[in-house]
């Protein structure tokens, strides 16, 4: 089995001056991985996707795609689709026409690029379009076009830097289920984004960017749990309120760090700790003699995650 | 036609199978009858059944017998891709179950297909089409067209009294198809630097190139590309103008000098060249697609520099430079006239400037390729 990552990138900076837009980025996308790469704005997640697309040239460090290194330009890229910094189709054109445009590009020939096209058309919803200038369309319709393109030539590897922006709430459902269906064949993505619903929902891996540094890369949940640590949130509410002494017990039991009244009946505690000290805290809970409603847990997300480690920074 | 069922089909029975069906008959009746089981009552359904909503805005789904027959038997044996692909590819395209006797639409088989690259001349040739495209859809070579197309008309619909005037000033016919082309060092400025001049500008302003560059194509077949568009377009124009003007010239006269239009037409070919790989050339420098850097550079600033140094220090190598190309074209059609700065110094007519045809060809190509290796360089090192 080829264990060649679908997307390496070694030690990549880029300066502007005496600015340095990303620094000593190392990012790995494994094949078949899909990896969300998160970050406020002006963290560099562009410019990284810029690097690894080859529409820049680093100041120093080494992109290789699929073991091709991405100065070979058109080899490396020769199984890649990509859509970087909001780009936009020739207005002039149909989307047909683009189709061919860049099925050219890819090596198709007359038949591959009518199968091509239509499949990626339908799979954007845009095939009744087919033969309208992409002048007229809607900035959305255009975004949807774009996509397309990208996936026409069947990529090994998808680049997608804030592909759902400009999409109404049904075509960002739409191009997510299109990108979840790509799991089930063996496809990488590299995919930026603010959603975190969508990395979450798209994505196995996560690398999170800051002032142009990674500074955390891995599974989602292994982060989640590993740099926000095992937080969760206890909702428990109960038939008869909760008394200071009971609290007190609460707060006694090892893993609790703090408690939050909801209501009289309704308590939430904060637990970072064992799972052996939650299933004694529940006893306790339910040794309370308060009748016992319901107890919800709420573990650390995604949200909770980028929160943290981008704490601090300025909206800008 | 009887209901016994013989070999399970109904069919009309044999004339001496009677007997043995009476026997049946009261074998059947000795039987005894099979007892009835009452089941439970239903209640009828009240609830209306579902309704199922077609979709009628998308295109049916694509299904197996919509697969193309082939029309030809398949030049070479298909493999059957049954599962992920491979890493090991089967260099044979792949990507139809078409005769393999499995259901399943061609855009299925073509998922799981990966495409092995078009060549460099390939791709060279895809932007190229692609641009010929965009200016087919533009307007700019509509103007251009109709700008040659108006010589003829011009022409035929001059008053004889001005034609004959003219016709007595040049004397013979390629003065005459140099004097209709006395706006060759204008239109030339100032077409290379509209076409030629914005191409890339305007790619970067539309961001347009941001989808054409991370395509699997490098910088410089995109670069060369775009530009051979823009030089067929701005030569078919000017050569159709040529041609235009000469059928003119052959309206009137009898007698040409093969010779001297034959120099003419090569000058004309230097000319675009030189400017237009100039026009693409600053296009790369610049954020916004500009035409009128180019069209000065070429038709004001250059002139007057090299007539400068000229006329005041008496260098007439300078006179070779390609600024000067469509003057050329005129001189060697003994033009009286031409619409340029050298045109304004009535220098025109001495041809003695533009002698030395070879020089002023291979300045002019060696300009053109500077031109177009400063900007390819450029191109290469831009950040987008």
């Amino acid at each position: 089995m080829d264990t060649t990552p679908a997307i390496e990138a070694v030690g990549l900076t880029k300066m502007y001056g005496s600015f340095a837009a990303i620094s000593d980025v190392n990012l790995t996308v494994r094949r078949g991985e899909f990896m969300g790469l998160l970050g406020p704005n002006g963290a560099g997640k562009s410019t990284t996707l810029k690097a690894v697309t080859g529409l820049l040239k680093p100041t120093s460090g080494s992109v290789r795609i699929a073991g091709i290194d991405i100065r070979e330009h058109s080899k490396a890229m020769q199984h890649v689709g990509c859509v970087i910094e909001t780009p936009e189709p020739y207005p002039g054109f149909t989307p047909a026409e683009i189709m061919q445009y860049v099925a050219r590009m890819y090596g198709l020939d007359s038949r591959e690029t009518a199968i091509r096209a239509r499949d990626a058309l339908e799979t954007v919803k845009m095939w009744e379009w087919r033969d309208k200038k992409v002048g007229g369309f809607s900035k959305g319709m255009r975004q949807r076009v774009v996509l397309a393109q990208a996936l026409l030539p069947n990529p090994d590897t998808i680049i997608l830097d804030e592909p759902t922006s400009g999409l109404d709430p049904r075509g960002m459902i739409e191009i997510r289920q299109s990108l979840a269906a790509l799991k089930n064949r063996d496809r990488s993505l590299l995919i930026s984004t603010h959603i975190l619903s969508e990395v979450s929902e798209l994505c196995g891996s996560v690398a999170m960017i800051r002032d142009g540094k990674v500074i955390a890369q891995g599974d989602v949940s292994t982060l989640i749990h590993g740099v926000g640590g095992r937080q969760i949130s206890l909702d428990i509410r109960t038939v008869a309120p909760f008394t200071s002494q009971i609290v007190k017990n609460i707060e006694g039991c090892q893993g609790v760090s703090a408690t939050e009244h909801m209501g009289d009946c309704s308590l939430r505690v904060t637990f970072t700790g064992t799972p052996e000290q939650q299933a004694h805290l529940t006893e306790t809970v339910f040794r309370s003699g308060l009748g016992v409603l319901a107890m919800n847990e709420k573990g650390a997300n995604l949200e909770s995650l980028y929160m943290e480690l981008t704490e601090g920074d300025e909206v800008k | 036609m009887s209901l016994d069922r013989v070999g399970g089909r109904y069919s009309d029975p044999a004339p001496q199978e009677e007997p043995k069906k009476k026997r049946r008959q009261e074998e059947q009746a000795e039987r005894p009858k099979p007892r009835t089981v009452e089941l439970p009552k239903k209640e009828p359904v009240t609830e209306e059944p579902k309704r199922v909503s077609i979709d009628t805005s998308q295109p049916p789904k694509r299904m197996a017998e919509e697969q193309p027959e082939p029309s030809e038997e398949p030049k070479r044996a298909r493999k059957i891709p049954l599962s992920k692909k491979e890493d090991k590819i089967d260099e044979e395209r792949l990507g139809t179950w078409a005769d393999t006797g499995y259901h399943a639409s061609d855009a299925e088989a073509h998922r799981d297909v990966r495409y092995k690259g078009a060549s460099p001349v390939g791709r060279i040739l895809g932007v190229f089409m692609a641009q010929m495209k965009l200016f087919a859809k533009g307007k700019w070579m509509f103007i251009m067209m109709f700008a040659a197309a108006l010589i003829p008309v011009v022409m035929v619909l001059m008053p004889s009294d001005i034609l004959d005037m003219l016709m007595s000033q040049c004397g013979i016919s390629t003065k005459y198809i140099g004097m209709i082309l006395c706006f060759m060092p204008l239109m030339i400025s100032f077409f290379t630097a509209v076409l030629c001049g914005t191409q890339l500008p305007n790619e970067f302003k539309d961001r347009t190139a941001y989808m054409s560059i991370p395509l699997p194509v490098s910088r410089t077949e995109f670069y060369i590309g775009k530009y051979l568009a823009g030089f067929v377009l701005c030569l078919g124009v000017f050569l159709m103008a040529f041609g235009f003007a000469v059928l003119m010239g052959m309206m009137e006269y009898d007698e040409f000098f093969s010779d001297m239009i034959a120099r003419a037409l090569v000058y004309t070919v230097v000319a675009i060249f030189a400017y237009s790989a100039t026009a693409y050339c600053i296009g790369t420098f610049m954020r916004r697609g500009s035409a009128l850097v180019p069209l000065m550079l070429m038709f004001i600033i250059l002139p007057a520099v090299f007539l400068y140094l000229g006329l005041k220090f008496e260098i007439d190598w300078v006179f070779n430079m390609p600024c000067f190309l469509p003057d050329a074209i005129l001189a060697s059609l003994g033009s009286p006239m031409t619409l340029s700065l050298l045109g304004m110094f009535s220098l025109v007519g001495g041809g003695s400037y533009f002698d030395d045809m070879g020089l002023m060809v291979l300045i002019g190509v060696a300009w053109g390729v500077l031109f177009l290796v400063i900007g390819a360089l450029k191109m290469n090192r831009r950040e987008m």
